[in-house]
């Protein structure tokens, strides 16, 4: 395995080598930097082309050029990175810096989101396969995958943007609109049940019912202008939860990991008064260490709990830990949402539909928070939209094909409950082609997404990349080129460790 | 009663046990699948296949068809088509170029015709994907064939070399190429460069997917009768072997196509690609989407198109996976339901619950009426 790392290491060297090569001469041929000083007609012309001819050595041809930058990039070994500057004489390392932070921001979420709701996705659909949500869920991935990324951004500027902000001026839902809507999701709790025909109706009749009263609840109480979770959200939604996490986990016949999931909703609950006056001096930091803190404590809860299995338990008490932990940040957040749209920077219109973040926007972690995920929500929206369809059909296939082995009708044959053959024997295994999807897909993460940082105005990796190849900046072209395809490899390499460690029947070659 | 009818009432009348199900399932499935061939080449049993896909059929006429009015509505080249106005005159601005009589799709802020410029920006929607597809479809097939036959230095040269074309993010290397291409060709050869830079570096997964079909083909008895009776490499490579991996370079083409469309839409909307005075589906939409409050219409029909253009290749594509590969038995609903009452039958529904509303399939009918008759005997 390490021989096998190493030599796909020193590969992958070469091959970065020969690709900036190439990259490096093409960007020399696509445009001459000079350009832009050769036309202008200022007085100090020849001594700023001059000034720029030194500063990018522009004296020396572009292969012999390219070894020059080499050799500021391997500096990097020596503890001295030269990623050479820009035309504005920014060094490229800074440039480089802000654009991946900007671009992490931009894509982190909706890369976990599109995962975690496409696989599932992916699954039900297989598990029903032939059913009418199965086909609505092939419809509808062809029609995501199908959507140009420029198309439905734009859409939903104008319709989701400005509409939610014309919205919450008058936050008041009409009746034939609560109608509409509730319908749709009784239809979908509908086609989504299974069973008999008649629990199939309930579960349409309580999807209608549910989403009615929830319509009418937040329009009643102004719910998006002053949000709200509390004690009386946040134990019924802890207690879904809960059972969820144990269902899936361990089965409900496992009382002790039951009985963990419920203790960890009663901690939450009891620990968000005392968190409050904590959570009003909020870091980042702090944060993170609050959620670790409530798995590790779900985690330990499930181990004393004990059992024949106390590993179930134990995920059970992390997952349900994390779910509360998530609960009482979100109440906070929802907290802060009136100070928000207050916000005399935000006049009452919170969704925006261009930059990163609102410029000179004072307030606490709260009120930022709450800024860059307003920011991010309408690009999080359409790069999960567009990368979701290739997830579900990924996983749909991978799981039908598990299905369909002998070891799963063995394991029906001997007697294991349907809930334990799909998520211990079927899902497992569907995820080992996942993963190394999913590593290829995290490697290309930092390229970004050139056509929607575009759209909403973010400075990411794309923008960089195309703004300095629209002003035939060499330097800031080739450090994008450099990062991504160094990502790029290094994941591939991953997913094909994690491919043979996650599935004993592949060997590496060592 | 005779006694052959009573030996098979008997038969018959043995309760079936899970395994001979599977069995019989298996048989029976077998046999629809022996007589749907029978006789039957392998082009006409997918072709038949494929058929009966109506989803896929439905698409590749819808395709079709906005071939068809594309090429017609303003013609190709000097031959003119049956749409009075032309893809870069300005016309004065009728009915405040919102969508009318004269003007189906409206018209833009300069009076130019949408409905013509939308039709060339499918043209060369078109020519780019044909180009694109033809191009890395035979460099993906060759490099991919040549590196899984002869294996070796030569696989290990041509697959690091794929590998360099994969890391460079496709994007930024079509904005270069596209780039160079654009300041160098212009009129429509400015498009057919673009198509034939882009497909020069598409082909790499295509490549990887031929290259590890062709690895297992290799090994098959065929193609060492084939050597044995002294047929060359190349004869063996395109008449054997070729033929045999037919389905997967299909189906990988097609949905090659769809990512092409998107590819260059997005290109041209970032302005590497096809640029004014000729349009592409992207580049009408970039040209627009700042005029979004005021006439919508410049957005809605260049997306609608790529919409439809894409869902439908994407359609064609999910019928000929399904009608080359058997395995994945999706044409016929029948069977389906078969397949959930066979399951059914052990007690257990696909979840694992009792299903009540299930099919009940033939033979077990048969085994069901057997008391009476034995009764009778």
């Amino acid at each position: 395995m390490l021989m096998y790392s190493v030599r796909r290491l020193i590969t992958a060297v070469f091959i970065l080598l020969g690709a900036s090569f190439l990259v490096y001469n093409l960007v020399a041929i696509a445009g001459n930097p000079l350009e832009e000083l050769l036309v202008s007609n200022s007085p100090n012309k020849e001594q700023l082309i001059a000034q720029r001819v030194e500063a990018l050595n522009l004296d020396v041809p572009a292969p012999v050029r390219y070894f020059m930058w080499l050799g500021g990039i391997l500096g990097c070994f020596a503890g001295q990175c030269d990623f050479g500057q820009n035309l504005a004489g920014t060094p490229v390392t800074q440039l480089l810096a802000n654009a991946i932070y900007q671009t992490l921001t931009l894509v982190l979420a909706s890369t976990i989101l599109s995962i975690l709701i496409g696989v599932s996705l992916g699954i039900v659909s297989a598990l029903r396969q032939y059913s009418a949500l199965d086909y609505t869920v092939t419809f509808a991935s062809f029609l995501f995958f199908s959507l140009p990324s420029f198309w439905i951004a734009v859409l939903l500027k104008e319709f989701l943007a400005i509409g939610f902000n014309d919205f919450l001026r008058n936050p008041v839902v009409t009746i034939p609109t609560t109608l509409l809507i509730s319908l749709i999701a009784g239809i979908f709790w509908y086609s989504a049940s299974f069973g008999k025909q008649r629990t199939r109706y309930l579960m349409g009749l309580v999807g209608f019912l549910l989403t009615a009263g929830m319509i009418v609840f937040v329009s009643a109480t102004q719910w998006f202008l002053t949000p709200f979770l509390g004690i009386p959200f946040m134990l019924p939604l802890g207690l879904g939860a809960a059972v969820l996490f144990t269902y899936l986990v361990a089965g409900l016949r496992n009382r002790r990991a039951l009985g963990t999931g419920l203790g960890m909703v009663l901690v939450g609950l009891i620990a968000y008064f005392p968190l409050q006056g904590l959570l009003a001096q909020a870091t980042l930091l702090m944060v993170v260490i609050i959620l670790a803190a409530f798995m590790a404590l779900g985690w330990v809860l499930g181990l004393l709990a004990g059992g024949y299995d106390r590993g179930q338990g134990a995920r059970v008490g992390l997952l349900t830990g994390l779910a509360m932990a998530l609960l009482i940040i979100a109440d906070r957040f929802m907290q802060a949402w009136p100070e928000y749209i207050s916000n005399s920077r935000i006049k009452g219109r919170p969704i925006p539909t261009a930059n990163a973040s609102t410029p000179n926007l004072q307030g606490d972690f709260w009120v930022l928070g709450i800024d860059t995920m307003t920011h991010i929500l309408l690009p999080t929206i359409a790069l999960t939209l567009i990368s979701l369809a290739s997830y579900s059909r990924f996983s749909r296939a991978s799981m039908l094909e598990i299905m369909n082995q002998d070891y799963i009708r063995t394991a029906r044959a001997k007697g294991v409950s349907e809930r334990a053959v799909v998520m211990k024997h079927a899902f497992r295994n569907a995820l080992i082609p996942l993963a190394t999807i999913i590593a290829m897909d995290i490697g290309g993460i930092i390229g970004g997404a050139a056509i929607t940082e575009r759209i909403f105005a973010f400075k990411g990796m794309g923008t960089l990349f195309l703004d300095s190849l629209a002003h035939t900046d060499p330097n800031p072209v080739m450090g994008v080129f450099l990062v991504t395809g160094l990502m790029a490899l290094i994941f591939n390499l991953v997913a094909d460790l994690l491919y043979s460690a996650l599935d004993p029947r592949v060997r590496v070659k060592a | 009663m005779s006694s052959q009818e009573q030996k098979s009432s008997q038969k018959l009348a043995k309760e079936p046990t899970t395994e001979t199900t599977a069995m019989r399932a298996v048989e029976t499935n077998l046999d629809i699948r022996a007589q749907e061939s029978v006789g039957k080449t392998q082009g006409q049993i997918v072709r038949k296949r494929f058929r009966q896909n109506t989803g896929a059929v439905v698409s590749l006429i819808i395709l079709l068809l906005i071939f068809l009015l594309s090429i017609t509505s303003i013609g190709v080249g000097p031959i003119p088509g049956w749409w009075r106005y032309n893809y870069n005159d300005m016309h004065p601005i009728i009915n405040g170029a919102a969508p009318n009589a004269q003007h189906w799709f409206g018209q833009d802020a300069t009076g130019r015709d949408l409905f013509a410029m939308t039709m060339r920006g499918i043209q060369n929607t078109f020519l780019v994907v044909v180009l694109i597809t033809g191009i890395a479809g035979f460099l993906g097939v060759l490099f991919g064939g040549l590196a899984g036959y002869y294996r070796g230095w030569v696989e290990a040269v041509i697959m690091r070399f794929t590998d360099m074309i994969i890391i460079i993010p496709l994007m930024l290397l079509t904005a270069v190429l596209g780039k160079l291409a654009g300041s160098y060709f212009t009129g429509v050869w400015n498009t057919v460069m673009f198509g034939v830079v882009v497909g020069l570096l598409f082909w790499s997964s295509l490549a990887r997917l031929v290259r590890a079909e062709f690895l297992t083909l290799r090994e098959r008895e065929f193609v060492d009768a084939a050597r044995l009776a002294g047929a060359s490499d190349m004869r063996i490579i395109f008449k054997h072997i070729l033929p045999n991996a037919i389905g997967v370079v299909t189906v990988s083409i097609s949905l090659m196509m769809s990512s092409a469309i998107l590819t260059e839409t997005g290109l041209s909307y970032l302005g590497f690609g096809i640029k004014a005075p000729d349009w592409s589906l992207g580049s009408l939409i970039s040209a627009n989407q700042s005029a979004f409050a005021t006439r919508p219409w410049l957005f809605w029909f260049p997306g609608l198109f790529i919409l439809a253009i894409s869902l439908a290749i994407n359609f064609v594509g999910d019928g000929l996976r399904d009608a080359f590969d058997p395995r994945q038995k999706k044409f016929n609903p029948k069977k389906a339901k078969e397949r959930t009452a066979h399951s059914a039958e052990n007690g257990l529904g696909i979840d694992g619950s009792q299903q009540a509303s299930v099919q009940v399939s033939p033979w077990q009918e048969q085994a069901k009426s057997q008391p009476a008759s034995k009764s009778s005997s």
